[in-house]
């Protein structure tokens, strides 16, 4: 009988442990954007809340990684720039290798060389920017800012900007406008052909904005999912498997990290290409 | 915070920093580094095409010279070859002039022994001659018979012919 009680009032206490370990990871909490910074065990801090006409442009956590993110390209691409002659060495090398294969691979590939060349600005600081923003997340108490769709809508949305008026640029205005509506269709068919051109003109950053986010949130969420695997099933024997398993996942991550970098820049670098050459 | 809802902060925030980025870095990263690659390619490039320029004239130049090499060395050979042939030319005429130099020596010499040869003979028959006189005289003088004259005369001619002889 006593042991029976004993059984009991451990299951409870076991039970609320679990739950106290699951607020513990709570994947959402982790995910989400916040006023709080946590830099366990260093203590957390509060960001400032602002207001700026009646809109809420609160610094928050991946405001925060954004700006570091943005900071170090300013801190890498300024003094590269300065850079005369001599011998180049380490990381200089390392990013320079890394702007030429944006140069060359994604813009100078999809756009040809001559045409291509405006672009290499916009689509670098694309990249960069986003594979900063990626990799911020992979360190200890960064947040990856990718993983919120308000980031990735922005993103996008310069991206459309960018297509939209390379389309107008390459064709002029009237002859852009024309391509919605593709010759040799008959007339009849304007109002169905003209509504499908504007979605497939929407649809292609709308797709940018969410596979950015998906992936990078994915990613995190598979991590979290197997550490918390730890504290829910409550064993120390899951742990070296989740661990490992999480490992794997991280490496997964970094390789993420470039690979969705590299095809937001592509693909903008791709739809750019096709509204300069319409149909 | 909801997961899938935007924040208008953000919005604002993620727009005003990529702007901002953007623009920075458009004006004083990309388009640098883009000109300082395009001028490094082009470089680059450059030493290239005048290394290989470089390289075929050298190779040209190797190729004259080698074949001005050849050419002064068969002109050497030649050079050589006439001078030996000359050499052995001066040789032979020298040689040739020598021999008929020293045969004109000795046959000169010839002539002088045998000139001076009958010189001696005659000087020696003058002097045999004179000496056979002088003989006569003393046995003359110490007044021979007839026939002792007559044998001492044949006796000296006797002697002088067996000397002449």
């Amino acid at each position: 009988m006593t042991a029976f009680t004993t059984t009991i009032q451990h299951g409870a206490e076991r039970a609320d442990e679990a739950a106290h370990g699951e607020q513990g990871v709570d994947v959402v909490h982790h995910l989400a954007d916040s006023h709080v910074l946590e830099l366990e065990p260093l203590g957390t801090f509060q960001l400032p809340q602002w207001e700026f006409f009646g809109l809420d442009v609160s610094i928050t956590k991946y405001t925060v990684y954004m700006w570091l993110a943005a900071a170090l390209m300013l801190l890498i691409f300024l003094p590269m720039a300065r850079r005369r002659g001599g011998v180049y060495t380490g990381m200089y090398n390392l990013f320079e290798a890394l702007f030429v294969y944006v140069r060359d691979e994604i813009v100078y590939a999809n756009i040809g060389r001559e045409d291509g060349r405006p672009y290499v600005p916009f689509l670098a600081t694309l990249f960069f920017f986003i594979l900063f923003m990626n990799l911020l997340g992979l360190v200890p108490f960064g947040a990856t800012a990718t993983s919120n769709l308000a980031v990735t809508g922005v993103l996008a949305l310069f991206s459309f900007i960018a297509i939209e008026a390379s389309g107008v640029v390459a064709n002029g205005p009237v002859k852009y406008a024309r391509s919605l509506m593709p010759e040799g269709i008959p007339l009849v068919l304007a109002p169905v052909m003209i509504p499908i051109e504007l979605i497939g003109h929407v649809a292609k950053p709308f797709a940018l904005m969410v596979r950015l986010f998906a992936n990078m949130t994915a990613g995190h969420v598979v991590i979290l999912s197997l550490l918390g695997l730890i504290f829910i099933i409550h064993s120390y024997l899951v742990a070296p498997v989740a661990v490992a398993f999480s490992i794997f996942i991280y490496m997964l991550e970094i390789l993420i990290a470039f690979i969705q970098a590299y095809i937001f820049a592509t693909l903008t670098a791709v739809f750019i290409q096709l509204t300069r050459h319409p149909h | 915070m909801d997961l899938l809802q935007p924040e208008p902060g953000l919005i604002f925030w993620t727009t005003v920093t990529f702007a901002l980025v953007l623009g920075i870095l458009w004006k004083f990263a990309w388009n640098p580094i883009l000109g300082a690659l395009e001028a490094r390619e082009e470089a680059i490039r450059k030493t290239i095409d005048d290394a290989e320029r470089l390289q075929s004239e050298a190779k040209t130049l190797l190729e004259q010279h080698e074949a001005k090499l050849a050419e002064a060395r068969t002109e050497g050979n030649r050079i050589l070859d006439e001078a030996r042939q000359a050499g052995d030319r001066l040789k032979g005429d020298v040689l040739d002039k020598a021999r008929t130099d020293a045969e004109q020596v000795i046959a000169r010499a010839h002539r002088q022994l045998e000139l001076e040869t009958d010189q001696a003979l005659e000087t020696i028959r003058n002097e045999a001659a004179g000496l056979a006189i002088k003989a006569a005289e003393k046995v003359i003088q110490r007044s021979l018979t007839e026939d002792d004259h007559r044998r001492l005369a044949e006796q000296a001619v006797d002697e002088i012919a067996r000397a002449s002889g």
